[in-house]
């Protein structure tokens, strides 16, 4: 089966927001790469937005327009992932696992376990691929969940 | 204004609350199996508003090519690699 045919899901976190909000060029070229995948669906964690909108006006309206072609206005909300208290529940036992796992490591970001765990809910529906700019500290987390569908990528 | 909790929201194509998929939440620690969960009843689990999104993916494409971005073939080249690696 050809990678464009089987569904995914690609969820973003901070980093890679704000990385393709300031680069039209890499924006271009993953939006295009995301369109490929005919069952595909890009998926943001909403602890994300507390690092994503800064006050800025230039800033904040390049995150408002991607965000904008992410999500359907007509019905916000549609395509963010709540964090639940299981969600909360599950990122601190992913966190406490990744510290024991690398003890020598400075602890993974409370954000961070968070989108993994966001993740690994939708890994039982679909394929997931993590977008970020910070893949050391999200490997170690996946790693902790022992799914084998999660890829984790830097832009 | 009142805000609603997650448990009063609904998916925003079916209708179906948030809070009767997690009450099939089997989630507890050490326990991994989210399968039947709140994510069960999101508006993404539903085709048309994956097609949706990728329309208004592919209009930001259309878009940005009008203002004349253009993507260097390199770049082009690294990302179709690494999408080839994901694993299904």
């Amino acid at each position: 089966m050809s990678r464009y045919e089987g569904r995914r899901a690609f969820v973003m976190d901070s980093g890679a927001l704000t990385t393709l909000a300031a680069n039209d060029a890499l924006r271009l070229a993953w939006l295009e790469e995301f369109t490929r995948w005919k069952h595909g669906v890009v998926l943001i964690p909403e602890i994300i937005l507390a690092e994503t909108f800064v006050g800025q006006k230039a800033s904040d309206f390049r995150m408002a327009r991607l965000l904008g072609a992410v999500e359907d206005m007509a019905n916000p909300g549609s395509l963010w992932l709540p964090v639940t208290k299981e969600i909360f529940k599950r990122a601190g036992v992913l966190r406490s696992d990744a510290i024991l796992a690398a003890p020598r490591r400075q602890a993974p970001s409370v954000a961070d376990a968070t989108v993994v765990a966001c993740a690994e809910s939708v890994s039982f529906k679909m394929a997931v691929t993590i977008f970020t700019t910070d893949p050391d500290d999200l490997e170690l987390l996946v790693d902790q969940t022992r799914r084998t569908n999660i890829a984790v990528d830097a832009l | 204004m009142v805000s609603r909790g997650l448990g009063e929201k609904a998916c925003v194509r079916c209708n179906v609350p948030y809070a009767q998929a997690m009450s099939a939440t089997t989630y507890s620690a050490g326990t991994t199996d989210l399968s039947e969960s709140l994510y069960d009843a999101m508006p993404w689990e539903h085709a048309d508003v994956r097609d949706a999104q990728r329309q208004r993916l592919l209009a930001e494409v259309t878009a940005l090519k009008a203002d004349g971005v253009v993507v260097d073939a390199t770049l082009a080249e690294a990302i179709e690699s690494k999408s080839a690696s994901w694993p299904e």
